[in-house]
C-alpha cells in the first residue's frame, strides 16, 4: 500500500521550497495525500493496461452530442 | 430611453438597434462607464479602467457607414487573466502586479472582430484560485444583490458587474467552477464548455486538464451568440477541437417537448439544503409543463471523481506556480498556496493515473447517467450565498471543507470534461440568486441552451436586476 509519511513531506518542503511547514501541517498533508493516492490505487486496479490520458479527448468526440 | 432602461436591454436586441442607428454606441458605453463607475464604489468588481479606449472606439463606430458584427458597440469587461497585448493582466496577484501582456488572447480578438468593446479588467481571486471571491490583494469583490454576501469565485468580478448591470456579458474562467459559481451567486447565466470548444491562447493557465472559458451573461441567449463568436479550433491552442461548432443562438426557441432530463439520485444532492431541493423541484415543474419528461439517473462514483480531480489540480497549479512558489511565497495569499502545496508531494505516476482514469470515467458517466437522457439537472450552489464574513476562513481548519462544499456541485464536471450551463432559478429566503446547472453529453452546448432558452422563456428570474 504505497502512502505519503510526515518524513517525506517534510524532506520534499525542504528540498524543493527551501523551508519547514508547520508540523501541524505536515502531517494533515501526509494524511490526507495518502487517502488520496489509496483512492487512485483502488480505482486503477481495473484500468487496462494499455491505458494513456490521451484517451480522454477521444472519448469526448465518441461520445459528442450522440444519445 | 434613459440609461437605466439601456443596461436592462439585452444583447440581442440592443445590437439590432445600435446597427439600425435607433442609438449610439457612444451612448451605451457612456451609460455601461457611469454605471461601472458607481459599482465599483459599492461592489470593488473592477481591477482596472480602459474607459477612455473604450469610448473613443465607440464614438468612430458611431461614425461608421458598415455597421457589422454580432457583438456590435456592446460594452464588456472581463476577469484580468485575459491577455491584451501592451495591457496588464494582473490575474489578481501581487506576483503580476505590474506584467504587461505581450500578446492577445484568441477569445478577445474574436470578440474584438465581432465588434464588442472592452472597458476594464474585472476582480478575481488570486490567480483564479478561490470559490468565495475574497482577495487579499485587490479587495474582496461584492455580491451585487447584497453586498455583504459573497459573490462566488474565482470569476468574482464577472459575476458581479454582469448582475450589477454594470457591463453586458463577461468572460471568466472555470477549473472547479469558477464561472457557474458567481454566475449562480450573482443571478446571471454562465456556461464551462466542454473541454476543447473554446480557445485558451493567452489565458493565464491554472490546471492545463480542466482550464475552461465561458461567458457570463444576462440571460441563455446572450450566452449562446457569445459562445457563437469564441468558440472552434485555434491554431494557437492544440487542445481546441476541430470539429465544425454549432450555431449555438438557432437552439433558442426550439421546442424541447419530448426531451428527458435526468435528475440524480445520489452525490448532488447530499449535501443540498432542503431550501435548494424546493428550488430544484420548482424547476423540475417548470419543465413537466413544457412535456419534458424527468428521470431518476445513477452515477458512477463522484467522490472518486472529485478525489482524481484533487490529485490533477495541486499538481498541475504546482507545476505552473514552482518557481514562485519557491522564491515569493510570501506574496501569495495563504488560502491559495495552501491549495497549491499538496502537488509538490504528489508522485508522477499517481498524478499520471488520476488522468489515466478520465476516459474510464467519462465513458462510464455517460453510459450509466446520460445514456438516456438529453441532459441532467443539478443545483448550483448546495445551499443559500453565505455572507462573506461567515466564508473568510483563509488556510484555516474550516478551509478544505468550505470550499468543497461550495464547490461540490460544480467540480465533477470539469475533471469529466462535459458542458454545464448554470442558470438562475429564483431567490433564497436570505433574498440571494440561486440556480440550478443542465449538464450534458460532450459538445452539447447547444441542447443545454435550447433548454435553458426554454426554461427562461416560461419564467422571470433573469429579468430581475439588483436594486
Amino acid at each position: 500500500m504505497s502512502k505519503i509519511k510526515t518524513d517525506t513531506v517534510k524532506s520534499i518542503t525542504r528540498d524543493f521550497i527551501g523551508r519547514d511547514l508547520d508540523p501541524g501541517r505536515e502531517h494533515q498533508l501526509s494524511e490526507n495525500l495518502s487517502l488520496l493516492i489509496k483512492s487512485i490505487d483502488k480505482a486503477t486496479e481495473r484500468l487496462p493496461f494499455e491505458s494513456e490520458p490521451i484517451g480522454f479527448t477521444s472519448i469526448l468526440e465518441k461520445y459528442a452530442e450522440e444519445k | 430611453m434613459n440609461s437605466k432602461e439601456i443596461l436592462n436591454r439585452n444583447i440581442i436586441s440592443l445590437v439590432e438597434s445600435l446597427k439600425s442607428r435607433e442609438i449610439k454606441v457612444s451612448e451605451v458605453t457612456e451609460a455601461s462607464i457611469i454605471r461601472s463607475e458607481e459599482m465599483q464604489k459599492k461592489l470593488n468588481c473592477y481591477i482596472s479602467f480602459d474607459f477612455d479606449k473604450a469610448m473613443d472606439k465607440a464614438k468612430s463606430f458611431d461614425n461608421e457607414k458598415n455597421k457589422e458584427g454580432k457583438l456590435f458597440g456592446i460594452p464588456m469587461a472581463h476577469k484580468d487573466m485575459y491577455y491584451r497585448k501592451g495591457r496588464v493582466s494582473t490575474c489578481g496577484s501581487k506576483i503580476r502586479k505590474n506584467w504587461v501582456a505581450d500578446k492577445t488572447s484568441t477569445v478577445l480578438s474574436r470578440l474584438d472582430t465581432e465588434g464588442a468593446l472592452d472597458i476594464g479588467t474585472l476582480n478575481m481571486a488570486e490567480f483564479a484560485t478561490g470559490a468565495t471571491g475574497h482577495n487579499e490583494h485587490w479587495g474582496n469583490c461584492r455580491n451585487p444583490w447584497n453586498n455583504e454576501h459573497i459573490t462566488g469565485g474565482s470569476s468574482s468580478g464577472s459575476g458581479s458587474s454582469v448582475g450589477a448591470r454594470a457591463v453586458f456579458a463577461s468572460l471568466g474562467s472555470d477549473t472547479g467552477g469558477s464561472v457557474r459559481l458567481p454566475a449562480a451567486a450573482c443571478g446571471v447565466v454562465g456556461l464551462k464548455p466542454t473541454h476543447g470548444l473554446i480557445s485558451r491562447y493567452g489565458i493565464m493557465p491554472l490546471s492545463y486538464s480542466m482550464d475552461t472559458v465561458g461567458p457570463l451573461t444576462r440571460t441563455v441567449k446572450d450566452n449562446a451568440r457569445i459562445t457563437d463568436v469564441i468558440s472552434g479550433y485555434d491554431q494557437e491552442d492544440t487542445t481546441t477541437s476541430n470539429r465544425q461548432h454549432k450555431n449555438f443562438e438557432e437552439f433558442c426557441g426550439k421546442d424541447i417537448s419530448n426531451l428527458r432530463i435526468g435528475l440524480p439520485n445520489s452525490y448532488f444532492f447530499e449535501i443540498a439544503t432542503n431550501e435548494i431541493k424546493e428550488k430544484i423541484n420548482e424547476v423540475i415543474k417548470v419543465f413537466q409543463g413544457l412535456n419534458v419528461e424527468i428521470v431518476e439517473v445513477d452515477l458512477p462514483d463522484m467522490h472518486l471523481i472529485t478525489n482524481l480531480s484533487n490529485i490533477v489540480f495541486p499538481t498541475e497549479a504546482c507545476a505552473i506556480h514552482s518557481k514562485w512558489l519557491s522564491e515569493r511565497s510570501d506574496e501569495y495569499q495563504i488560502q491559495v498556496r495552501t491549495r497549491y502545496e499538496p502537488g509538490l508531494y504528489i508522485p508522477g505516476h499517481k498524478y499520471i493515473q488520476a488522468l489515466d482514469m478520465r476516459p474510464y470515467l467519462l465513458d462510464q458517466f455517460i453510459q450509466k447517467s446520460l445514456k438516456n437522457v438529453d441532459a441532467m439537472i443539478v443545483p448550483g450552489m448546495p445551499f443559500a450565498v453565505p455572507r462573506i464574513d461567515e466564508t473568510d476562513v483563509a488556510a484555516g481548519e474550516k478551509m478544505a471543507d468550505t470550499i468543497a462544499s461550495i464547490s461540490w456541485c460544480t467540480r465533477p464536471t470539469n475533471y469529466l470534461g462535459i458542458p454545464a450551463l448554470s442558470v438562475p432559478c429564483g431567490f433564497t429566503e436570505n433574498g440571494l440568486p440561486t440556480a440550478f446547472q443542465l449538464t450534458g453529453r460532450p459538445f452539447s452546448e447547444g441542447l443545454l441552451y435550447q433548454i435553458a432558452h426554454a426554461y427562461q422563456t416560461e419564467t422571470v428570474w433573469h429579468e430581475k436586476s439588483p436594486s
